[in-house]
């Protein structure tokens, strides 16, 4: 649900970061602090503060899109404890890894903002200079500037936190709804089929989808084994269908609705599409409000007696 | 990768048998569960029940080893349909797989038809190691759906 | 930088001639161009009748142009084995066809130099590749001129030039110059410079000739080179803020540097940056059979992921993130320009632009000058 944004608040947010990521690196509460920095180009980047004055470097504004939580997979190893900033979504990325038990959580030290709203740096990068000032210094942006996330976005506010800075957001309920899902389902099973062989036409296959998805934790994937051979190293619709299939499947129940896998895709593929339909037939056919909230034990990681049953042809 | 070599080679077998033309048959592959499935097809054998021939069996300890990936594997690698058999809600040898399968299947189900393969080619069913017959009238419905639908559409891979 | 070739032809082509021009090309080549898809310009195959598709006005295609030389994917040999009556085995190796020649229609400068780059590797030394020599021999490549480089170009760091002729048989000047916008589809012409045989052949075939491909009109002369120079003259935006690319001595004391530590931390190991650069050409080889026969083919691999360089007995002489951010940097910086004496790098600025997390060649370059030895 887009929210207006509050540059005020924004820079005040900044501040308090700051303050508290030097506080929690000089008083050796953390060694290292997840957070961003302003890149080449003016756009954030992730950024790891490892002295109390790097801290001053990092920024908090609408463009931090990027999830940091991926990140601490790099961290495993060791028993340092790391500092990581999150906003709402961030955090349910951050609480997909740890309910996935992929990161202790008493090695993390979390600071929670509350979201007002991400642009999409992409969108926002485009805009003419003087626009783009009016864009971030007085914080007119037009509803289509936002993540498509925002749209349909119901945790603005940080599910796993040590320390929030500023006060909580509005938060309400917002309906779970798939257009495009249900735009697909209205078309013919062929129409799907060329529809979905094109994307996988399209896809160069670098991975940056499941790279960057906070739900694809795995110690070693199953896409790079060679035994079994899940995906073949040829490129091509058919091997991209086995990809796809897997990335998408694998995880189902768990994806947080993020969106960052079709975001970070540099050809343009609308990979939520595939992602969406698994949260909308879990929400459907198991009763789950907000299935893309990680939950203690995930959908499709238990069962109930009075699912309904699939015996015979549809 | 020998191992995975005999995979595709098996793949590949099915997808070669599996031409389109006047006396085209359609290739069936199906998942049975050790535990009843797959004894009922054996039952369903020795009781000499007529049955066609389009089917594959491929055993597995429990239909909750049905990993979704088999099936989209298969029907990559040209089958026509396939099938899934395990025990009856509550009759699971390890007590609970089958109603795992039931929960991840469905959504599976859903998802073929998502991604424009006609439900129709996919078929989940429980049948026990007593219901032979009832194997012999689930392999008779599936090749008659399967072999009216026609070869299932593929992509092209190297 | 090397002196301008003389040109071996120049032609006039009216913007509304295009699309005849390029049909015809497509009539003895496949043809790939940049073709508008959902708001993205990606470099791709042109199917019939998509000859309007094509979009010379995007600087950058998302992918590069190099898999018309090295597919994706791309088939080397079948493969057979038999056996005999008494049990003896034999088997038996096939060529695959020989590909079909192919014009690389609307590249820019940076991506035609970048088929030079791939010379060096495949075609020099001890080894010639077959494969690599049959798509390069039947190469034909016609470069258009950036009017506007984009925000990300940084060719000029690398002694090109938005209005260079380097890899490219014909290169196209928009006659009305550089600057902005697109000037009007149903008016306006390009330059077109043959800088090589092949380049001459395509510009004064009958083909062309019945497809608008006109004579430069008497006394435009003038015009014409002072146009070409105005390209040449070009900057680039990062091309600017960078300056010449000077680091590869400096890197041979790099190696062990902890910056390489520093500059990894944020890289996510996915692919994009090789898989987009026109410059990159790792790839891994693997067979995809059964029954004994089957096709051996090599695919583009990247030095980015984990299993790039992982061994069959499980030694893995890059486990880590930072050896493998290190390889790419290094690769194109150092080790490619003590072997051939330039750097395996155009500045397209396919990375800046696609890098999920902003992670590129341009801000290592600047980072690496900063470096103490």
């Amino acid at each position: 649900m887009p929210r207006k944004l509050d540059v005020k608040t924004l820079g005040q947010a900044q501040g308090a970061l700051r303050a508290e990521a030097r506080r929690l690196l000089t008083d050796g509460t953390v060694s290292v602090f997840l957070g961003h920095e302003e890149g080449w180009d003016g756009l954030p980047v992730a950024f790891f503060a490892a002295t109390p004055e790097e801290a001053g470097r990092l920024v908090w504004n609408p463009l931090v899109a990027f999830n940091l939580a991926k990140y601490l997979l790099d961290r495993l190893a060791g028993e340092e404890k790391v500092g990581i900033v999150v906003n709402g979504c961030g955090s349910l990325a951050l609480d997909r890894i740890l309910k996935d038990h992929r990161f202790p959580r008493e090695r993390l030290y979390v600071v929670g903002i509350p979201c007002t709203g991400l642009l999409d740096p992409e969108k926002v990068l485009a805009l003419p200079d003087e626009e783009r000032e009016r864009v971030l210094e007085g914080g007119e942006a037009g509803e289509d500037l936002y993540l498509k996330r925002c749209g349909w976005c119901d945790a603005p506010n940080p599910v796993v936190y040590d320390t929030l800075i500023g006060d909580p957001v509005p938060d309400e309920p917002v309906a779970q709804e798939y257009p495009r899902v249900v735009e697909l389902e209205a078309m013919t099973p062929e129409e799907r089929f060329e529809h979905f062989k094109g994307l996988y036409e399209k896809c160069i296959r670098c991975f940056a989808c499941r790279n960057v998805c906070p739900a694809c934790n795995c110690r070693e994937c199953s896409l790079d084994q060679w035994e079994p051979l899940w995906m073949g190293r040829s490129t091509g619709a058919s091997e991209q269908l086995m990809y796809h299939f897997i990335r998408a499947f694998d995880v189902a129940g768990r994806c947080i609705r993020c969106g960052e896998c079709e975001r970070v895709c540099s050809v343009g593929i609308p990979l939520m599409e595939l992602n969406d339909k698994f949260l909308k037939d879990i929400s459907e056919l198991f009763g789950v409000k907000r299935p893309h909230v990680p939950a203690d034990i995930e959908p499709l990681g238990q069962f109930a007696l009075e699912d309904p049953d699939l015996e015979g042809a549809v | 990768m020998a191992g995975s070599q005999a995979t595709e080679r098996q793949a590949r077998e099915v997808a070669s048998e599996s031409r389109p033309g006047a006396d085209w048959e359609p290739v069936i592959v199906a998942f049975l569960c050790n535990w009843c499935s797959y004894a009922g097809a054996d039952s369903a054998g020795t009781g000499r029940m007529v049955q066609p021939a389009n089917v594959r069996i491929i055993r597995v300890p429990c239909s909750g080893r049905v990993n979704p990936r088999f099936i989209v594997r298969a029907f990559q690698r040209g089958a026509d349909g396939v099938l899934v058999s395990g025990c009856h809600p509550g009759d699971c040898h390890y007590s609970t797989g089958n109603f795992y399968a039931r929960r991840r299947l469905l959504v599976l189900k859903s998802y073929l038809e998502y991604l424009g393969i006609d439900p129709r080619r996919f078929e989940t069913h429980w049948c026990s190691a007593s219901e032979g017959q009832k194997w012999a009238d689930i392999v008779r419905s599936i090749s008659e759906t399967v072999k009216a639908l026609g070869p299932a559409q593929t992509l092209a891979g190297l | 930088m090397a002196s301008i070739p003389v040109p071996k032809a120049t032609k006039l082509v009216p913007r509304t001639g295009l699309g005849a021009w390029i049909r015809a090309l497509t009539a003895g080549s496949t043809v790939m161009a940049p073709v508008k898809d959902e708001g993205k310009s990606l470099f791709r195959e042109l199917e019939p009748g998509e000859e309007d598709l094509i979009d010379l006005h995007t600087v950058h295609t998302v992918n590069s142009p190099k898999g018309a030389i090295l597919p994706q994917t791309e088939a080397l040999l079948t493969y057979q084995s038999t056996t005999d009556g008494e049990g003896g085995k034999s088997l038996r190796l096939e060529p695959t066809a020989g590909p079909r020649p192919v014009i690389l229609f609307g590249v820019r400068p940076c991506d035609a130099a970048a088929v030079e780059l791939f010379n060096n590797v495949f075609l020099t030394g001890d080894f010639v590749d077959d494969h690599y020599k049959s798509r390069r021999d039947g190469l034909t490549v016609v470069a258009v001129a950036c009017r506007q480089p984009a925000k990300a170009c940084f060719c000029t760091a690398f002694d090109l030039s938005p209005g260079g002729e380097r890899g490219a048989d014909v290169v196209l000047y928009d006659r009305s110059g550089p600057g902005r916008g697109t000037p009007d589809a149903g008016s306006g012409a390009f330059y077109a410079v043959a800088y090589t045989d092949k380049g001459e052949a395509l510009l004064e075939s009958s083909e062309a000739a019945a497809a608008g491909v006109a004579p430069v009109p008497a006394g435009e002369g003038q015009d014409l080179g002072r146009v070409v120079a105005a390209y040449r003259g070009l900057e680039t935006p990062l091309g600017a803020k960078l300056g010449r690319v000077d680091v590869a001595s400096k890197l041979d004391n790099l190696f062990e540097s902890p910056y390489w530590e520093k500059v990894a931390a944020r890289c996510i190991s996915c692919g994009t940056c090789t898989f987009v650069c026109p410059t990159c050409y790792c790839f891994g080889v693997a067979d995809c059979g059964a029954g004994g026969g089957g096709v051996r083919f090599r695919y583009w691999d990247s030095c980015k992921f984990p299993q790039f360089m992982l061994m069959a007995a499980g030694h893995n002489p890059r486990p880590a993130k930072k050896a493998r951010t290190r390889q790419r940097f290094m690769h194109k910086l150092n080790y490619y320009h003590h072997r051939y004496g330039e750097y395996l790098c155009v500045g397209c600025g396919r990375c800046v632009e696609s890098c999920p997390v902003g992670l590129h060649l341009p801000q290592v370059v600047g980072e690496v000058r900063g470096l103490e030895q």
